[in-house]
């Protein structure tokens, strides 16, 4: 049992692939859930409870409680440390408890960040030997600097990190196992499998390219790695990859592989006869354990100062970039909001990730006016069938080595609609993705290239680099493949300050595009028209345009009738905001049901209306497209209209 | 429920109730910076710092305030990254206590900006409940005890025997080790019969008796109502900082208890009636 976990080794990897592909789980943050009688508002809402907050003779009483406010689901961290030292039996007393008052239970078995526990549930011990401690690319101890507490965070390549966790989570799973064959039933419990730490191995001020754990256990697990990756590939060129050029490129993709690895894992544990449930993985991101905002929430901490809702809103951003579950907890600095501004936050939350984790105690604190609203929000949503709309997915090693230059590009230009993908492994297919973009700096291996071309095929526009004459960036078979695809096929070759080739590839384009450019870290290319090209081509336009810049747009497209969409305008600042809302074309703008729109005024015909955006508010709309004969009937007086 | 260091409990039952410095004191804006760039900022009023990179601010105090004007602070603070980071390592040695944790970085960083004096600039999480214990009476207390406070959360005509309302209360269990708060978390009654909480005002002997037997520690309670409770963490907000003086109030009209009712108790209470009449005349 413990060597299942106790390294990330070639052995490993080939049992694991072959399990991967031989399971239905999915890497992705929108899998669904297979929870019975689930409705989207648990979907979208994780209702946190403590448990080992409460006193288990109290469990059903609080659960029932929950019950009574319409919860179907509940949601727990299970804090490791917590299962090992559970004299009380703290954690089969409540899923128990959430079996007896019939209630769904989602347990979230990884360490997390901001879980109110101290060491947020790791193990003491472990992190008190320096060998079991993450690193960042120059050589500290990566600290977490939040609420409950500061404390180094551990390695998951060490190898007693790993085996511990390994029996911490076989534990949880026979506890399980004897709670599913007490009651006879394990569709009412749903495993979460999350991202766990890997989203904050990383200390203040580095960049997201230097984003990972480099602690030692974690440099042999890497270069076992580059030796299986390359190892495999055909012809003699392959070691050339495991030069110091590659090795940002190599690292990122290793750090996604073992983030993959441990998940594989987790599945196995709980994929046993005795502990069998519906596993779900999502990605969690904790805005105020950010390496980027360590010492802005320690200080405020510090001083008692009244945290920054701006801030704050910019992690839900990025956190929603990368298609994660936004976790609100309400032991760090989240606490020390105001009604109103947690209220802002947790809408944004839900608006910009489509998923959010938020404590029980904290939401039902709230306004019953604003849970109504939430409620009848998400009940829109569904009823008409409307989804975040990724238009843009960017794919890079993992989600934190993006190539800065392109990234930004694209995310200017595309605002709302890019997702960052760590890797095409964890590439979900999504209807609305028309572009899909391969980092400038990838290594491009024989099965991406084909990967990417199938992709083409099925009707999207995938931009692909092209080998580069200076320096290798494609494997000799993946050289081959590249040489067999353009065989005999006349491209269409433009350059707009980079040149690249477009080939119409049955429902699809491939553009192969020069990416010498992206590898000079001196000068920024001249990119932009390029990729306005490639956004053309792939039909990818801004659905509207803003007067006012700290007004952030985010739209929802209906799944039957992409003519039908809704556009939330997120004010963050604490001060109203008079916005124009400009479109292309004419567009019918009307208000939404019970969600602060006027429900009685008609819908607005027009190409420019005047908003008022609330502080710390969110303004929502309809929008759709008028018939001709709505357009021809409309009074010129119209056209512009203050809307509210 | 091993949980020793509840910070969310300790927030949530001794700061709930209090303001921010943002409505309160002096509004400040600490930066941080590093080789003479700043790398970080906070503003106390909620603002975004948006000015991540401004060079030479420690050299130059006019464009220091230059930039607390344009926050609309009072006062700003710049802060040593390189020596911010070493005071988090050495902080982060007291483990799992963040209150700890923070108590050590806020002194620390107090002697640096050399404002220990002042007090102005840190609008620290002081506490009438944490200064009694672990301050005033640290010489005359033992070297390890608890201290319970108990809020009641029920309506004042609802406590008692004969109450009509369900038990709701808020409870905070602080063990005290040598001055510093060791641990914090929330008690376990679950061997006490559930009518000694419901009838506290009569029962405290009992309640403190029975923590001290559940912990083996000497236990000093205080046990109020939740609306007594607020008035004095009001009163502690104001410049006046006289929360003692109402909670005495409280106490001789029998709305608040104190355990052990022993000499040092009624010495106590017996100064702070003296004070209070000193300070009418």
């Amino acid at each position: 049992m413990d060597g299942e976990f106790s390294r990330f080794n070639s052995q490993d990897k080939t049992n694991n692939t072959e399990g991967a592909n031989r399971s239905s789980v999915r890497y992705s943050s929108q899998s669904s859930s297979t929870l019975k009688g689930k409705d989207r508002f648990s979907q979208a809402f994780n209702v946190l409870l403590n448990y080992w907050e409460i006193k288990p003779s109290q469990y059903e009483a609080k659960l029932h409680e929950l019950a009574l406010k319409d919860v179907r689901v509940v949601s727990s961290f299970v804090p490791w440390a917590h299962v090992e030292t559970d004299i009380y039996h703290s954690l089969k007393k409540f899923v128990r408890a959430a079996w007896a008052v019939k209630l769904n239970v989602r347990i979230f078995v990884m360490p997390e960040l901001g879980v109110n526990y101290p060491n947020a549930g790791i193990p003491k011990d472990l992190l008190a030997n320096i060998a079991n401690l993450a690193v960042d690319r120059v050589g500290r101890v990566i600290y977490n600097y939040a609420a409950p507490n500061i404390f180094p965070l551990p390695s998951f390549s060490a190898p007693e990190v790993l085996k511990r966790f390994g029996n911490y989570l076989i534990k949880v799973g026979s506890i399980l196992g004897e709670v599913f064959s007490e009651v006879g039933n394990s569709d009412f419990c749903e495993i979460v499998v999350s991202n766990s730490l890997f989203n904050y191995y990383r200390s203040y001020s580095l960049s997201g390219g230097d984003h990972g754990d480099y602690s030692a256990a974690h440099v042999m697990a890497f270069r076992d790695f580059l030796d299986r990756e390359y190892r495999s590939a055909q012809g003699g060129d392959s070691e050339q990859f495991k030069m110091q050029l590659y090795e940002g490129y190599n690292r990122h993709r290793f750090f996604t592989h073992i983030e993959k690895l441990l998940r594989e894992k987790t599945d196995m544990v709980f994929a046993r006869k005795s502990s069998a449930c519906n596993v779900r993985h999502v990605d969690l991101f904790n805005p105020e354990c950010s390496p980027e905002a360590a010492y802005r929430d320690l200080l405020i901490e510090l001083f008692d100062f009244h945290p920054s809702v701006e801030s704050y809103y910019e992690g839900v951003i990025a956190g929603g970039h990368r298609s994660e579950t936004i976790y609100l907890g309400n032991s760090g600095i989240f606490r020390k909001f105001i009604d109103q501004e947690k209220s802002f936050l947790i809408l944004a939350a839900l608006i910009h990730a489509g998923e959010v984790g938020v404590m029980g105690e904290e939401l039902f604190k709230l306004s019953t006016t604003f849970q109504r609203r939430l409620r009848s929000l998400v009940d829109f949503l569904e009823e008409r069938k409307l989804s975040r709309q990724t238009r843009v997915s960017y794919i890079s090693a993992s989600k934190f080595s993006m190539e800065d230059h392109s990234f930004q590009t694209l995310a200017g230009m595309a605002p709302g609609v890019l997702s960052v993908v760590g890797g095409l492994d964890a590439h979900s297919k999504q209807l609305s993705e028309r572009l899909i973009f391969m980092d400038p700096r990838a290594v491009v291996r024989v099965i991406e290239l084909v990967q990417l071309l199938t992709l083409a095929q099925a009707g999207k526009v995938v931009a692909i680099p092209a080998p580069m004459a200076n320096v290798a960036n494609y494997t000799a078979d993946a050289l081959a493949h590249f040489d067999k695809f353009r065989k005999g096929k006349q491209p269409l070759r433009l350059n707009t300050g980079i040149a690249y080739e477009v080939y119409e590839y049955h429902l699809g384009h491939v553009v192969f595009y020069n990416p010498q450019a992206f590898w000079n870290s001196s000068e920024k290319p001249d990119s932009a028209r390029f990729f306005q090209a490639l956004l053309g081509l792939a039909e990818v336009k801004s659905l509207c345009t803003l007067s006012d810049q700290r007004v952030h747009a985010v739209s929802y497209v209906s799944e039957e009738n992409s003519t039908q969409s809704l556009v939330f305008l997120i004010n963050p600042t604490s001060e109203g905001i008079e916005v124009n809302l400009g479109f292309s074309n004419p567009v019918l703008l009307a208000g939404v049901p019970q969600m602060g729109g006027s429900v009685e005024a008609s819908p607005l015909l027009g190409k420019s209306f005047e908003l008022a955006v609330p502080a710390r508010g969110v303004l929502t709309v309809q929008l759709s497209l008028p018939s001709s004969s709505e357009v021809e009937n409309a009074k010129p007086e119209n056209e512009a209209g203050l809307w509210t | 429920m091993d949980l020793r260091h509840d910070w969310k409990a300790l927030n949530e039952v001794l700061f709930e109730q209090q303001g921010l410095s943002a409505t309160g004191s002096r509004s400040s804006m600490v930066l941080l910076e590093e080789n003479n760039r700043i790398v970080d900022g906070v503003v106390s009023n909620g603002r975004p710092f948006r000015d991540v990179g401004a060079e030479g601010l420690s050299l130059h105090k006019q464009e220091l305030d230059a930039l607390a004007l344009k926050y609309s602070v009072e006062q700003a603070v710049v802060l040593s990254k390189k020596s911010f980071d070493q005071y988090v390592f050495e902080a982060a040695a007291h483990g799992t206590n963040f209150f700890q944790q923070l108590q050590t970085l806020r002194s620390k960083v107090l002697s640096d900006v050399g404002r220990k004096k002042d007090g102005e600039l840190i609008v620290s999480r002081r506490h009438f409940i944490l200064d009694l214990f672990g301050k005033h009476l640290r010489r005359v207390l033992p070297r390890r005890f608890n201290v319970l406070l108990f809020v009641d959360q029920r309506p004042h005509h609802s406590i008692g025997p004969q109450a009509s309302a369900p038990l709701s209360y808020r409870a905070i269990l602080l063990t005290y080790s040598d001055g510093q708060l060791d641990q914090f978390f929330e008690p376990d009654f679950s061997s006490l019969h559930e009518n000694r909480l419901i009838n506290w005002p009569q029962e405290y002997k009992a309640i403190g008796q029975y923590l001290e037997t559940r912990y083996i520690l000497p236990c000093y309670a205080i046990l109020m109502n939740e609306e007594d409770w607020n008035h004095c963490l009001e009163a502690a907000s104001t410049p006046e900082n006289k929360p003692w003086k109402l909670f005495v109030r409280y106490y001789d009209e029998g709305k608040a208890a104190v355990f052990p009712n022993h000499w040092l108790t009624k010495a106590l209470l017996a100064t702070q009636r003296l004070m209070v009449y000193f300070g009418r005349l």
